[in-house]
Formats: structure tokens, sequence, C-alpha cells
């Protein structure tokens, strides 16, 4: 049966607000972020032809933002660069939305900078499954297929994802008592 | 499986929004990945070529005007994106699908700002230019690249004309990429060799708007404040007057 591939422009407005979220949650640094997300979507277009469809475009999409992290993160440490990974910098835009008042703006801000900040003490095997499951509602079978490993392999890093983001979740906050006094 | 506490649940639904993309966000990388996916230059200057041209079908005007100003991209992008970007944007996002050569059925009508990339198109609205999918595209001066045999060659005047509007567009992203590096004194030379290759280029208004704010973040704001105004006089509802205005300090 042929395959009925979408077109660039679809898989672009399918897929751009995920990848850009899992680019930030992957730990690229914010003035990185456009530059990331380009590179995925010209990887995208280079390679749409080999789509088969035989995964959701979502998932073969995960796979090349995957791929491009890494290359970013590689990058990143053959330059030594020295800063944190991600910025606690809250977008302007995000902040001047007028949908939203300003305490529920501050609390999304506050508890998107802790969301990071605990994503970075996960490997990045574990970050991405605890990305996609419990930030972007995949099941784990098609995490298994975005991340190219077996069902059972996912199941386990989810698991130990979680655990380790427990923990460091309550560390957080129990230094944050320790802190207020 | 082990569950998430409702502690940790109560931080990742707050959190849940924090990283949604903005739509300007949406249309700066949608730029970005046109210009560097190809094509766009080229196009890009057979679409303002056709725009300008009075050898262009009469018919092609409205669209093509549309897809160059009228696009929710230049609605969404102005305030951060540089006018290469932009016009590079504008461009991929609606006249780049509206003058590629035809190779399948035509399509039936849609608005341009909403038509896929990678589509089969509508009929040619001008003469064609073929695309490249070379990023380098900006270095192929157009009147070399193959015109498609199927269609009458554009008079010679056009393709020339088409060669300095590439030109136009390349000093002019040249100028927009030292900017966003910071490098004022380098987009200023870019500027000033558009000056003097095209002082009365198709782009010359958009030239001193980029300089104006070339000039004002280098640093030397008495001469940006003028030049900025000089600009917004002629030219207030420009794509490029927000970022003038704020890199210049000039209220809205």
């Amino acid at each position: 049966m042929a395959v009925v591939r979408p077109t660039f422009d679809q898989v672009y407005q399918e897929t751009f607000a995920f990848v850009w979220r899992t680019v930030r949650r992957l730990g690229v640094n914010d003035s990185a972020v456009d530059d990331v997300t380009q590179e995925v979507f010209v990887t995208v277009h280079r390679r749409l032809g080999e789509f088969e469809g035989r995964c959701a475009v979502k998932t073969w999409v995960f796979s090349i933002v995957m791929r491009v992290v890494q290359n970013y993160r590689r990058s990143r440490r053959r330059k030594g660069a020295a800063q944190p990974i991600t910025s606690a910098v809250v977008d302007p835009e995000i902040l001047a939305d007028t949908r939203m008042d300003p305490q529920e703006q501050a609390s999304r801000a506050q508890a998107g900078r802790i969301l990071h900040k605990l994503l970075e003490e996960l490997d990045e095997e574990k970050a991405s499954v605890f990305v996609l499951a419990e930030l972007e509602g995949m099941t784990v079978p098609a995490i298994a297929d975005a991340v190219g490993a077996n069902v059972n392999t996912v199941y386990s890093r989810l698991r130990a994802a979680r655990k380790q983001f427990e923990l460091a979740l309550e560390r957080l906050q129990a230094e944050e008592v320790n802190r207020n006094g | 499986m082990d569950d998430l506490s409702p502690n940790t649940r109560a931080l990742l639904d707050a959190a849940r929004s924090f990283d949604d993309p903005t739509d300007a966000d949406r249309d700066r990388v949608r730029a970005g990945v046109m210009m560097r996916i190809g094509g766009v230059a080229a196009v890009g200057t057979a679409a303002i070529t056709a725009a300008k041209s009075s050898s262009a079908a009469a018919s092609a005007a409205p669209m093509i005007a549309n897809a160059l100003g009228g696009t929710s991209l230049f609605g969404g992008m102005l305030a951060k994106v540089g006018i290469g970007m932009v016009l590079a944007g504008a461009v991929a996002s609606g006249a780049y699908v509206a003058l590629r050569p035809v190779h399948h059925a035509p399509a039936a009508v849609v608005a341009v700002a909403t038509l896929p990339v990678a589509a089969p198109v509508a009929q040619p609205l001008a003469a064609p230019v073929a695309t490249s999918a070379d990023s380098e595209a900006a270095a192929v001066d157009p009147a070399d690249l193959p015109l498609d045999d199927a269609r009458p060659s554009p008079a010679r005047s056009g393709r020339a004309h088409a060669a300095d509007l590439e030109g136009e567009m390349k000093l002019l992203r040249t100028a927009d990429a030292a900017l966003r590096r910071g490098d004022s004194a380098a987009a200023l030379s870019a500027l000033n060799k558009h000056a003097a290759l095209y002082p009365t280029g198709v782009l010359s208004q958009e030239r001193e708007g980029v300089r104006a704010i070339a000039l004002c973040t280098g640093g030397n704001l008495s001469q940006g404040q003028s030049a900025a105004q000089r600009f917004l006089a002629q030219a207030a509802k420009s794509p490029l007057a927000s970022r003038i205005r704020a890199a210049c300090s000039l209220a809205d």
C-alpha cells in the first residue's frame, strides 16, 4: 500500500509546539532553543521522504528531536560550557499574557522553573521518557518507538525517573522549608 | 507501576503550559527553517520581481502582494524578526509556493498564507524560476538558474532585475545577521554596500530602517533616532516599525 506522507507544512503545524516544549524540557539553553528547533525541522524536511507511516508523525519527529538535542549537548560539552544548561529566564511574552492574572503567571513561571531544575537532575534517557509520559501524555509503547527501546526498558526508565523526580522535589521543598525557617 | 504523588502531579499541572511556544515563536522558527532549506532567495527574488514588475501577469499582483505583505507570518513575527527573515519568511510561506513551476495538476485555490510549502501548487503567476534545495541559494545568480522549458523565457530585463533583487536581499540578510550577533559595524558596512550598489533599489526603504536600528544599537543614538524618524515618517506601518522604535527608544 502506498505511504501517504504528510507535507512538511502539515508536520510543522502538527508538531511545532511539541518540539519546542520538548527541546526546552530536555535542557536546551533558552538562547539555543530557536536554533535547535530549527535544526529539528530542517532535518524533518530533509528526511520526510523516509517517513513510512509506521508510527505517528509525533513519534517519528521525537526521534529526530532526540538526536538533535544529543548533538547540541555534545557540542556544548566540547566547548566546555560553564553555565547551567537551562536558565531561569522567563519569556516576557508569557508573563505578558493578559489572559492570565499576575498570580497565576507567577505561579506557572515558578512551577516551570522548578520543573526544569528537576528535569536537569535526570539523565537524558530518564528525562525523555518522563517528559513524554508525564507531560506529553504519550503511551509507553509510543515512547518505546520514539526512543528506540523496548517497552519493558521504557517502563523501567519511567519508574526510575518518577522515583528520582519525586525525591528531588521532596529535597527541594525541604530545602525551601529550611531556608524559610 | 509506581504512580506520582499528588504533590508532584500538582507541580506538573502547574508547569504544563510553561514551555508552550507563542505564535511569534512558531513564525520566527518557521522563517529560519525556510531560509535554511533553500530556494527562498531565488524564489523570493522572483516573487518580488513579479510583484513589482509591470511584465508580471496582472492577475498575479494581488496574490503576490498579499504573500509579501499580508500573511499571518508578517503579523506574528514583526517584533522579533529581522528584515531578512521577514522577507524570506513571508516569501517562503506564500509567494514561494505560488511561483514554483507547475509539475502537478493545479490545486484548488487556497489562501496564500496557509499553503503548505511542499504541496502541489496552483498556476504559475510569473515566469518560473527553478528552486534550489541548497541553502547556499543566496549566492546563486538567478540569471544563471535554469528555466522551466515549458514556459516562455522572461525578458532579459526581468532576469537582470531578479539578479539585482537577489543581491539586495543578500546584503540585507548579511546586515540582519550582523545585527543579531550584535555587530552593528558589520551591519552598517553591508548597508553602505547596499546603498552604493542599489541606491534606489527595491529594498532601499528597508535598508534605511535597518540602518536606523544598527545606528541605535551601535551607540549612535542621535543619528539613529533621526534615521528612525525619517523612516517612520514614510513607513509608519512597516513591519520594521516596532523594532525600530524599540531599538531607538522611540514612543509608539
